[in-house]
């Protein structure tokens, strides 16, 4: 435990160093901020119950997560930070260390997922204490829009990392992640109409009044991450070759 | 230890390996080669880092693609270029990878490697601002950290100056003495791996085309070039050129100096004290052109472009 526990802090360090780790923070809290801005002027003007607009701002945020249109900015610069440890030959003196290639895997994926994940979640949810400190409520709701989240995260991070997995160096990596993902962004945009943007995340939640019921419409997306972490799992452990 | 068979490696239309087979035991050997060779992605396959096309590779008995961690925990090793986070300071870095290697006395460790090397000097200072010399022995204290059974150093002695690579060369010679550490050395620097290596194989164009002890090598490859030097050099010239054992002879007026390859060295060596009896000339010494592991390679590698 001891040699992943500090496998983990390497690989935190190595990833999350200046100045990625202050970009996604700053991202992070500026989105959150814009969106709570946006939220609490349409909410409390429109003179709905507290327990509304608790739950509307809630909703918000998590919608504003799903949303943002940094996220796969920010899983391109992590995943071709992994692209750029294969090219410079620090993978390969990592896994000169007597650690199973499947280790490796699992760690970069806590770290390179995890990490963006957690900021962003901080960023958005830290803020609605402040906001309504006497009313936080945790229920099967909000737990749904959290798996909404995680599992949109989880989409985009994986096509990050299969790009990274694919080119081994980082300026292609970032530059085809975002190309695919902004790319399909842009033509989701403009298919407004099409049922098939109920399945392309972050298009499956059409307004920000969404009910866990809506979650069901992440399958196809999430079924297609799992897939492809999955091949790139089975890639990094079995066949790439350093 | 280490023991590969006919191995086989491609990169994509390119024949890195082509047939290998080297046997590694315990002592100090030298892998040694022109770029190009094989000899790094040798290692990688031996290190589990890379999969070869076909062929066997055993190291400590087990195949190193498939339990390459279990293999990995008895081997320490130094990557050509020494990659590491530049971000990082010596002596933090060296902390992960006493950590990585499972050591019950990390801060110990790292000491001693450190001290080991002579890097404890820098040990505050960042990777990135260091020099290559010092990265190069950060790299040295990686693969020596905690005293492996086995260590594998690729180009250990690039960009260390002459002082430093004697000084390294001694700390092979020490631990491999006093520790019992085995040593599987890549270098281009002939002259010097020389004095610590019991065992070599020369490696050219993918295949092992010489391999054995040092001794048994140079018996192979018969030592024929010399250097001489005479008080006499024109009187010495005339009388080597009528030698038949003597294939060219050159003279370096400036230095008085002689630069003789013969065909057969034990009959040259008996004509030359011949020659300098019957014409009263001296020998002030008589020494091989290079050392003798860079004409054993000379050779090796000669005749393996001749065949080719």
């Amino acid at each position: 435990m001891g040699r992943l526990s500090s496998l983990i802090r390497f690989e935190a360090s190595r990833l999350l160093r200046f100045p990625l780790l202050e970009i996604i923070v700053v991202l992070a809290v500026f989105d959150s901020f814009r969106s709570y801005m946006s939220v609490s002027l349409m909410g409390v003007a429109g003179g709905a119950p507290a327990s509304l607009i608790e739950l509307k701002l809630l909703r918000m945020a998590f919608y504003a997560m799903v949303h943002c249109p940094f996220v796969p900015l920010v899983y391109a610069a992590t995943t071709s930070s992994i692209a750029h440890a294969i090219s410079s030959g620090l993978m390969r003196n990592l896994l000169s260390f007597p650690y199973r290639r499947r280790e490796v895997f699992v760690v970069e994926f806590l770290v390179a997922f995890t990490a963006p994940l957690a900021i962003f979640l901080a960023a958005y949810l830290l803020p609605y204490p402040f906001f309504y400190p006497h009313s936080v409520r945790v229920g099967p709701e909000c737990l749904s829009w959290l798996l909404a989240a995680i599992l949109s995260f989880l989409y985009v991070f994986s096509i990050c990392l299969a790009a990274s997995l694919a080119f081994k160096a980082p300026v292609p990596s970032f530059m085809s992640s975002v190309s695919v993902l902004y790319g399909v962004s842009f033509i989701a945009a403009g298919m407004r109409r099409s049922p098939v943007l109920r399945f392309i995340p972050p298009y499956c939640f059409s307004d920000f009044i969404m009910g866990p019921a809506d979650v069901c419409y992440l399958v196809p997306s999430s079924l297609l991450a799992i897939a492809i972490i999955a091949a790139c799992y089975v890639y990094f452990t079995r066949w790439l070759e350093l | 230890m280490l023991h590969i068979e006919n191995l086989y490696k491609s990169f994509g239309r390119v024949r890195a390996l082509n047939g290998v087979s080297l046997r590694v035991e315990r002592g100090v050997t030298g892998l040694i080669g022109p770029n190009g060779a094989g000899k790094t992605t040798t290692i990688k396959i031996a290190l589990g880092l890379l999969r070869a096309d076909r062929g066997s590779v055993k190291f400590f008995g087990l195949d190193p693609w498939a339990m390459g961690h279990e293999v990995r925990r008895r081997v320490g090793v130094l990557h050509e270029g020494a990659p590491m986070p530049k971000y990082l300071t010596v002596e933090s870095y060296l902390r992960y990878v006493a950590s990585f290697r499972g050591l019950r006395r990390p801060e110990e460790s790292v000491r001693e490697a450190l001290e080991l090397v002579q890097a404890d000097r820098f040990k505050h200072r960042r990777i990135g601002e260091l020099s290559a010399g010092m990265r190069q022995r950060v790299g040295l204290a990686q693969a020596l950290l905690g005293y492996p059974e086995f260590v594998i150093l690729d180009e250990p002695l690039a960009y260390l100056d002459p002082g430093s690579r004697s000084e390294l060369l001694d700390l092979i010679e020490a631990l491999h003495r006093d520790r019992g550490m085995s040593f599987l050395v890549l270098s281009h620097i002939l002259a010097e791996l020389e004095r610590i290596c019991d065992r070599a194989a020369i490696m050219f164009r993918g295949r092992v085309i010489a391999e054995g002890s040092v001794r048994e090598l140079a018996e192979k490859y018969v030592i024929t070039e010399y250097v001489l030097d005479v008080l006499d050099p024109d009187s010495w010239l005339r009388h080597l050129r009528g030698l038949d054992v003597v294939e060219d002879v050159r003279l370096d007026a400036s230095k008085g100096r002689l630069y003789v390859k013969a065909s057969d060295i034990r009959a040259f060596e008996r004509e030359l004290h011949r020659v300098a009896l019957e014409h009263d000339l001296h020998l002030i010494s008589l020494r091989p052109r290079y050392g003798l592991l860079e004409q054993i390679y000379r050779r090796a590698v000669g005749g393996a472009r001749g065949e080719a």
